[in-house]
Formats: C-alpha cells, sequence, structure tokens
C-alpha cells in the first residue's frame, strides 16, 4: 500500500498544471518573516517583521491589514507561550517571550507566531513563524555578503538597494549569492545533544530568489539563473525609445534548522532590462 | 421459519420435469494424423448428426432437467462413431459447449481417445460471481485483448482513485479498498496483477483458461480477503499439435508457442515485451517538464510443462516472471518541495515458480500446490529517497474434494504461506488513510528510516467445506476457515454460507453471507499488535434465464467492516518515526448496494448491461461521524456489445460512472521558517471529482490460410476524447487546481499470426 500511494504521488508529479511558478510573483505572496533576534531569550522580546510582495513590488503594510497571534502546533510546539505587545505603524510587531518555558523534564522549546495579513481585495494570507527560546550570547540573522549578478558585483548588500542592475532583455543572466550563516554556537551545541531522527539535518542553507519580471530557474539554490521574459512582451521604451522594463529581484536566505525553525534575512534589487 | 422451508422443499420436489434445447458444437479429428474425420456419426439421446467436410458437427437435443445445467450429477452421453475407427462415448455436462475436439483412434490402435479443449464452464456458487468465456475475455473493447483488463467491464467493479497508476490494487470491488481484494493464479496470490498498474496484465491471455470473479460472498476454500476474489486459472488442457503465434501491437510484441514434446507430456512459452517506451518519449510534450530516462517498459515470460503420466494423476510445472522499469527525471523544481527533484525510478519485478500434482477419479478431486518465488520493490526518489523492499513468498496448499455421496461432497484444504522480507525504507509517511490532503514532503517531513529490516510472517489456514444437495432444487454449502496470523499471534474462525435455490428453469436464487479477515500488510504489517481487518458480508441475488441465451441477474450486498487499520498521525513519536508506531484498529465501515446484469450469448453476437447503484462510508474511529469512503462510487453503468459477421468483429463498450470522493482545499497555510505551503484541509471526502463517461470501440478482422492464420485488431480507449478526471493538482499556494486526466485516446493497433 505504501507503493502504491507513492506511485499515485509520483502520477501528481507527471502532470503538470499550467500555473504561476512562485518565483514568478504572479501574485501576492509572503517571502519570509523575520525575528530580531532570531532566538528568543525566555523573559526577553524580539521585533518581527513581514515581506511581502506582489507583481508591482514590495507592499508597504500598516497595522490596520495585519494582525499577529501567537498560537501551536503540536506535537512538537504544544503551546501558544508569549504574547505580542506592540503592533507597530508599518505592520511590523514587537513578540514577548514568556519567562518560564517549562521544566527540565517538559521543556517548551519553542512556539508559534501566526501573522494574518487582509488585502484591499478581502484575500486574507496567512503565515507561520517558529520562535526558538533559547539563552545563547551570539544570536543574529544572518548575513547576505554579496551578490554577483551577471556582471555586476555588489558587496555587503542591504536589505534593499537602491541603484538598479542592468540586465540584458535577451540573455540569461547567472545569479550568485554569497552569506555569512551566524550559526550560534551554543545552538550548534544544543543541536547536537538531539537523536538524529529528530533532527535529521542540524541546520542547511535556504536560497530562494524571486522576481517580477521574467523567471528564474532553480530558484531555491545558491546559483540560479534570471530568465528574461520574451522581448516581445516588453512594451515599455527608454529614454532611447528600446523596449525596456524594470522590476525587481528578491533574495531571500534562511538558515533552517531541524526543519523545525529558521534565522532569516532578504534583500530587494531593482533591475532594468534593456538592449 | 423452520416450517417454511420444509414446506418449500416440499414443494419444489414435486414440481416435474422440464426439457431444455442443448447445443454441442465441435471437431472430429484422427488422433494419429489430426487429419478432420468427415461423415463420423454422432448421436446424443435421440439426436444424430454427421461431421462435415471439415470435420464440424453441431447437434442439438431437448434434454429432460431437473436441475440448471451445470449440475454435476446430469449428464449427456456423446457417442461417436466412424467407418474403420473406434467407436467411443463421452459424458457432458448438460449445457451448451462447443470446440469439444474428439480424437478417434483407427480400429487397431490404441491409446488416449478423447480429449475435451474447452473445460465444463465454472460452476456459480455466490451471488455476482461472473465467468466470462475466452471470446468474451478478449474481444471486449478497450481492454486490447487483454483478458484480467475486461473484469473492469463487470458489474461491482468501480473505476479507481488513481486510474491505471495504483499496482496490482486497482480494481475496486463493491466499495472495497483494492488491497481487500486477492488476486490468485491458480490459487496462489501474485504481487502484481498488471504491469504499471493497467496497462496489460502480468499473465497473457494464452496461459489463461478461466478467470472467475467472485466481488464477495465466496467460499471457504479461500481467505486472507475481506472484499473480492479474482482467480485466474491457467491453462491445462492438453496441446495435440504444435502451434504458436507472433503478435505486435502498439503496446507490445509477444510470442508463444505450444507444442507436445510425448503423448503425455507437452510444453507451452510465452514472451512479451513493451513497446509503448519507445513510442512515449515522443509524446510527452517537452514543457512537461520530466525526461524519460526509461519510459514505462515491461516484460514477461513464462513456460509451462504438463505431464500425464496416468489418466487420474497431473502433474504441471508454471514458471512465470514478470519485470517492469520506469526512470523519470524531473527537472523543474518544485516550490514547496524542492528535493523532490531529479530521478524517480519504480522497479516492482517478481519470479514465481509453482508445481502442481491433481489427482482425480470418480470420488476424489485432489490438487497440489508447492510455489514459490522472489519479489523486488524497488523505489526511489532522488539521491536521497526511496525503498527497497525483497520478498520471498512461498505457499503451499492443498484442495481435496470427496464426493462420499450423491448428495454430499466434502472439500477441506489447508494452505501455509510463508514471506521472508528484507525492506530498507527512507521516506516520509504517506498522508494518513482518510486525510489525503498532505502530500508528503520530501523536504520537511521527517522521513521514516528502516534499514534492512527483516521480517518473517506467516499465515497458516485450514479450511471444510459440506456441499449438501438434498434435492435438485436446493444446495446448501455450510463451511468454515480457520487461519492463524503468526506475527499478530492470532487465531481467526471464519464461518460462511451460500445456498442455491432453483424455483424454476428460469428462475434461480442465491445467498451467501460469512466472516472475512485479512492480515495488514506492507508497511502496516510492521505493527504485530494489530487485529486482521475484517468484514462480515451478506448477499442474495435472483437469476433469470428466459431463453438459454439470454440471462439477467440482480444482486443486494452489503458488507460491515471492522477493525480497519487506520494511521493516526498524533501517535507519531517524534524522536523514533516508525510507521508501526501510527497504525490502529480503530476504523470500521459499511458497503451496500444492488448490482444488475442483463448479458446475451449467442453465437455470433455477445453483450451486457450492468449497472450497480452503491454507497460505502467508513468511520476512522469509533467517535468520529461516518464518512464517505474514498472508494465510494454510486452509479457505474457499462453497456458491452459485439458483433460477428464474416471475418468482421465489431465491438464497442461505454462506461458512465460516478466521481470519486474526494477532500477539498479550502485554504493554504505559508510556513514562513521553512518556505513551503500545507493546505487547509476541508471536510475529508465532502466533494466528488467529475463524473466521467467514455466509448471504447474494437474492431478484428481474420484471414484463414492453408496452414495459419492471420488476424488483425483496431481497439481505441476512449473514442470520443472525453479524458475521465482522476484527481487534480494544485498550484504551490493551493489556490488554484487543474485537474489530473487519464489517458484522453488510446488506440491499440495489432497484428497476430498463428499457425
Amino acid at each position: 500500500m505504501t507503493t502504491i500511494r507513492y506511485l499515485i504521488v509520483l502520477l501528481t508529479f507527471c502532470a503538470c498544471g499550467d500555473f504561476y511558478d512562485p518565483n514568478e510573483l504572479g501574485k501576492t505572496q509572503i517571502l519570509g518573516i523575520r525575528s530580531v533576534p532570531p532566538i528568543v531569550r525566555p523573559g526577553h522580546s524580539a521585533e518581527l517583521s513581514v515581506l511581502i510582495v506582489d507583481s508591482q513590488g514590495t507592499i508597504a503594510l500598516t497595522s490596520e491589514n495585519v494582525t499577529w497571534n501567537v498560537t501551536n502546533s503540536p506535537p512538537l510546539i504544544k503551546q501558544a507561550l508569549g504574547t505580542i505587545t506592540t503592533i507597530n505603524d508599518d505592520g511590523s510587531a514587537v513578540y514577548q517571550a514568556p519567562d518560564n518555558i517549562g521544566t527540565a523534564q517538559d521543556p517548551s522549546i519553542a512556539t508559534i507566531i501566526e501573522v494574518s495579513i487582509t488585502l484591499p481585495n478581502d484575500l486574507t494570507l496567512t503565515a507561520l513563524k517558529t520562535i526558538l527560546f533559547a539563552p545563547v550570547d551570539d544570536n543574529e540573522n544572518p548575513v547576505i555578503t554579496r551578490l554577483v549578478i551577471g556582471d555586476t558585483d555588489i558587496d555587503m548588500p542591504s536589505l534593499k538597494i537602491e541603484n538598479p542592475v542592468e540586465l540584458s532583455k535577451h540573455e540569461n543572466t547567472p545569479l550568485e549569492a554569497f552569506v555569512d550563516d551566524h550559526i550560534p554556537q551554543q545552538i550548534d551545541a544544543f543541536l547536537d545533544t538531539l537523536p538524529e531522527a529528530l533532527c535529521p539535518m542540524k541546520h542547511a542553507p535556504d536560497f530562494a530568489w524571486y522576481t517580477n519580471v521574467g523567471s528564474i530557474d532553480f530558484f531555491r539554490t545558491p546559483m540560479p539563473m534570471f530568465i528574461p521574459p520574451d522581448p516581445e512582451t516588453i512594451a515599455e521604451r527608454d529614454n532611447n525609445n528600446r523596449p525596456s522594463t524594470q522590476g525587481h529581484l528578491y533574495l531571500v536566505y534562511r538558515v533552517v534548522y531541524c526543519n523545525l525553525f529558521s534565522s532569516l534575512t532578504w534583500t530587494e534589487i531593482p533591475i532594468t532590462l534593456h538592449e | 421459519m423452520r416450517f417454511f422451508f420444509i414446506v418449500l422443499v416440499f414443494v419444489l420436489e414435486t414440481t416435474s420435469a422440464y426439457a431444455e434445447s442443448i447445443s454441442i458444437s465441435g471437431t472430429v479429428l484422427d488422433s494419429q494424423t489430426f487429419i478432420p474425420i468427415q461423415n463420423a456419426t454422432i448421436q446424443i439421446e435421440e439426436q444424430t448428426t454427421i461431421t462435415d467436410a471439415i470435420g464440424h458437427y453441431v447437434i442439438t437435443t431437448q434434454h429432460n432437467t431437473l436441475s440448471q445445467a451445470k449440475d454435476t450429477t446430469d449428464k449427456l452421453v456423446l457417442m461417436i462413431s466412424a467407418e474403420g475407427y473406434l467407436n467411443t462415448q463421452k459424458n457432458l455436462a448438460p449445457i451448451k459447449q462447443s470446440n469439444i475436439v474428439i480424437l478417434l483412434d483407427k480400429q487397431g490402435q490404441s491409446g488416449e481417445i478423447i480429449e475435451i479443449i474447452e473445460k465444463t464452464p465454472i460452476q456459480i456458487t455466490t451471488p455476482g460471481q461472473t465467468d466470462l468465456s475466452q471470446k468474451e475475455l478478449l474481444t471486449i473493447p478497450g481492454a486490447r485483448g487483454d483478458p484480467i483488463s475486461a473484469l473492469r467491464s463487470l458489474p461491482s467493479v468501480g473505476t479507481t482513485r488513481s486510474g491505471r497508476g495504483a499496482g496490482q490494487g486497482n480494481i475496486v470491488i463493491r466499495g472495497s479498498a483494492p488491497e481487500d481484494s486477492s488476486y490468485l493464479v491458480d490459487g496462489i496470490r501474485i504481487p502484481l496483477l498488471y504491469h504499471f498498474g493497467g496497462i496489460t496484465s502480468v499473465i497473457p491471455s494464452n496461459f489463461i483458461e478461466d478467470i472467475v470473479f467472485f466481488p464477495g460472498g465466496f467460499g471457504a476454500n479461500e481467505g486472507s480477503s475481506t472484499a473480492g476474489l479474482v482467480e485466474i486459472q491457467t491453462k491445462s488442457s492438453q496441446i495435440t499439435q504444435t502451434s504458436g503465434f507472433f503478435e505486435f501491437s502498439f503496446i507490445d510484441v509477444a510470442a508463444y508457442l505450444e507444442t507436445p514434446i510425448t503423448k503425455t507430456l507437452d510444453l507451452k512459452i510465452g514472451l512479451r515485451r513493451s513497446i509503448i517506451d519507445l513510442i512515449l518519449p515522443f509524446v510527452i510534450p517537452e514543457d512537461a517538464g520530466l525526461d524519460f530516462v526509461v519510459a514505462p517498459r515491461y516484460y514477461d515470460g513464462q513456460l509451462r510443462l504438463d505431464w500425464r503420466p496416468h489418466s487420474n494423476h497431473r502433474f504441471a510445472f508454471f514458471g512465470f516472471l514478470s519485470s517492469d522499469r520506469l526512470e523519470l527525471l524531473f527537472n523543474n523544481q518544485r516550490s514547496n518541495d524542492p528535493k523532490a527533484m531529479g530521478a524517480v525510478v519504480s522497479q516492482p519485478n517478481f519470479q514465481k515458480l509453482m508445481a502442481t500434482w491433481s489427482y482425480k477419479n470418480s470420488v476424489i478431486d485432489n490438487r497440489l500446490v508447492a510455489a514459490g518465488g522472489p519479489t523486488y520493490i524497488f523505489f526511489e526518489l532522488g539521491e536521497d529517497f526511496g525503498l527497497d523492499i525483497a520478498a520471498w513468498d512461498y505457499t503451499l496448499r492443498d484442495d481435496l474434494t470427496w464426493k462420499f455421496h450423491d448428495l454430499l461432497s466434502l472439500k477441506t484444504g489447508l494452505n501455509i504461506r510463508w514471506i521472508l522480507s528484507t525492506s530498507s525504507v527512507n521516506l516520509p509517511l504517506p498522508s494518513s488513510t482518510e486525510d489525503p490532503g498532505n502530500p508528503p514532503n520530501l523536504s520537511f517531513d521527517l522521513p521514516v528510516d528502516i534499514q534492512d529490516q527483516e521480517q518473517i510472517t506467516s499465515i497458516y489456514a485450514n479450511y471444510a467445506a459440506l456441499d449438501i444437495t438434498p434435492s435438485k432444487f436446493f444446495q446448501i454449502t455450510p463451511s468454515v476457515r480457520l487461519e492463524y496470523y503468526a506475527q499478530l499471534n492470532r487465531f481467526e474462525l471464519m464461518p460462511r454460507l451460500s445456498t442455491k435455490m432453483t424455483l424454476s428453469q428460469q428462475w434461480i436464487i442465491r445467498g451467501s453471507t460469512g466472516v472475512y479477515t485479512r492480515a495488514p500488510e506492507n508497511a502496516e504489517a510492521l505493527n504485530t499488535t494489530l487485529h486482521p481487518e475484517r468484514s462480515n458480508q451478506y448477499v442474495i441475488g435472483v437469476e433469470y434465464n428466459p431463453t438459454s441465451d439470454i440471462k439477467a441477474t440482480l444482486n443486494g450486498f452489503y458488507i460491515d467492516r471492522s477493525q480497519l487499520v487506520q494511521q493516526d498521525d498524533t501517535r507519531i513519536d517524534i524522536s523514533n518515526p516508525i510507521a508501526s508506531d501510527v497504525y490502529v484498529n480503530t476504523g470500521s465501515g459499511h458497503s451496500y448496494g444492488f448490482e444488475s446484469l442483463l448479458r446475451a450469448r449467442y453465437d455470433n453476437f455477445f453483450g451486457w448491461l450492468a449497472y450497480t447503484i452503491s454507497r460505502s462510508e467508513i468511520r476512522i474511529s469509533d467517535d468520529q461521524p461516518l464518512e464517505l469512503y474514498r472508494y465510494d462510487q454510486t452509479h457505474n453503468l457499462i453497456a458491452v456489445a459485439s458483433y460477428q459477421i464474416g471475418p468482421w468483429t465489431l465491438g464497442g463498450r461505454w462506461q458512465y460512472a460516478t466521481g470519486i470522493p474526494i477532500t477539498p482545499y479550502i485554504g493554504s497555510r505559508y510556513n514562513a521558517d521553512l518556505n513551503y505551503y500545507t493546505p487547509i484541509i476541508g471536510d475529508v471526502n465532502s466533494e466528488r471529482i467529475e463524473d466521467s463517461h467514455r466509448l471504447d470501440m474494437r474492431i478484428d478482422y481474420s484471414w484463414r490460410f492453408d496452414s495459419w492464420d492471420l488476424s488483425a485488431f483496431l481497439d481505441v480507449t476512449n473514442v470520443y476524447l472525453n479524458p475521465a478526471v482522476l484527481s487534480y493538482q494544485y498550484n504551490f499556494d493551493y489556490t488554484e487546481k487543474t485537474p489530473i486526466t487519464d489517458i484522453p485516446i488510446l488506440p491499440a493497433l495489432g497484428i497476430r499470426g498463428t499457425f
């Protein structure tokens, strides 16, 4: 029976619908939730923000259309612990962890944060993020240190790069990212104590590239390929009356711990396609 | 109630006999040269005829009978004489029979005189049991000449959830799960019934003498099934001359040879290989995101020796093998499961060797079978995931029928089965049985990690059945089966009962009831604390035969299921996610409905209209409400017709079926840590996929030459391009869906040369 069910899954793989691929940003999507710091000390707080985009680019949020809740997800995360104390004007929030996260025999190691975003068309998107509790000293999100986009080399990119990167509308462009993972040593040591079945891979990098012009092959790898749209579909013109268009690349980078929670960063890169 | 029973029997006993018109046809040949004998005299009762120039005869007699034709106590005596040859005679069952080949020895010669090439038709013992003739099996449109595929045209057989993609278990019988039914070859279970779940069956037609289909209510001689039974009986008839064929179609190529080696020993050998794997790579769209490394490739082979050293003893050695392989390369990265890419390999293989000894005289009929062989299931997803199972399956069974009185016969037997298996699995658990919404995620779900786990599974069974025929109008068979499931350390006692009442020449009533169990299989078998799944079946049917060529049946059935194995995901131990821990016996449910069959058989026409209405429900535990079972199908209507005129045979098959239940997705949540979406599941099986209907057509043409025949066929599945929806595929956030459909049209053109 097990084999049969996997063959059914295989059948599902074989049938390819004509859907938007998520890297093409054809619809409104949440790309990530960032917690600063990513691991929360008991009794401390963390600032939470969400990156949401659509075909036009990043969507600015307000406190009016974002709700934050604390919830659980059994069997591993059994309780909703802590509270959301503040929701800022830009939709970001402050989470306050409880002082006590359980006994030594039955520790509650994490909780779940749920964010719901209501869009003008009454569509509601929901996303979940796991918050890990641990008393760690070195505790930062990863950092994207360098990007290579075709011939353009960008050192130390920030969350948002100001100057557009120029790409050919006729050629595929290789993309490459370099990162600093900032994996806390104390967390690393803690994960070593877990059974392998629970944590088959202590931490793994996860790249995810997106664009609202064209598409990206192997978008969940560190070295994907940007595929420009068909030039015939580009109606806009630049100052020299040549077909040209503008858009964005997004890179969301995570360090995923034990297939459970992640530390995360992102960057937004404006691009221009021309001859 | 007892009083009524006695009175009813009395009334039936006093009914007068009636006359029935019975037609017998065949050929008379010289036993040494096989030359047809012209002007041989054939006599049955008061009727006489002679053979024509090619030794062919047809004789019809009015036979007085008190019972239905298949009653074995009633015989016709066929007497044959020809100038220069020894006279002979043969007892035949008083039913319409064709292809009775008679071999006559010249005077002064000795040896075997007569052989029945086409055996007596199967005796119908339970309501809904169906037998199909060779001609019907081979020419049903849409089956491409595959006899086992023809089962899909019978009442009580539903269309399947996964179309032709579900391996052995793609026959849904009376709303039961496919794995609840058993598939037997000469009484021995086989691991796979079809190549790639339905392209064609693993046993080609040349080796099949009969396929007996029990949708339920079968006797105690078979077990380990809580639903239906498909019994494939291989061909054991004596070979009198060397013959064979070579066949080529767009699906496969096949060759077959049968030949006598000595007068008591003959050989059959067959080989078949797919060629669809050579065609598919050219018809898959380039944008489908997959490349065939090895397109669906299968082959099978069979070798059979039959030895008849004595008129009472027969020995048969039958070896067969089946090998499938499919290798795909998924180039597109799936957003919700980025590790699910790369090569996907599916490779189920098995081999089986069977040795049979049959002893038969007028009182005793005994059959001993020893069988064994390996089964290999290899499945790989990418570089890291897959399962690899090797199982050696040995069976020893003996079936004895002792007819110790005209009114009584005893059937008893034993069946011992050992399975020695080694399993390695590295896959996440499939979604739970009744919550199919969450597909297993290779990237993020915890995998079940089993390495080289050895397991011995054994089942010991004994049964006894007493056929009681107090009158020719009434037959009752109480029986009991005892099974011991060693790995569960549990005995199961299964009483069963079947009855048959012949009200008149036209009307027969049949009923059966019984208890049926089956042991957990595959991953479920790892949990040795489980109980066998169980069903209580109740079936009653009426049969109406207005003429000898037309038959109508109506059956009602109720199946009460309990101890169904369910997957309880809340029991997953995240620190030790072994599959066995999540299986529990909490499920229960039932199926009920009616099935009807109106069937006509003439010399140049056969056809039927089959309709089933049913409902199948399940509850995953006692505190949960009844839900539609995923195999529920309200309506299933099938019309089949085939007409032969000269060398042409034209047939059609049309089917309408209610869509099967599905569980809808009503939204999704984004996991921002792992970057994938999980669907929000709606009410389980609360919606259905679209109803389906399709037309299959087949045309055959035959040429006859001096020493060989040539035939060609065109069999087109889904003539008017209306592919059935099998399931749905969803976009990355489960807000859009598109149907996954069956093959839009499948034309199969074939040609066969027979010598």
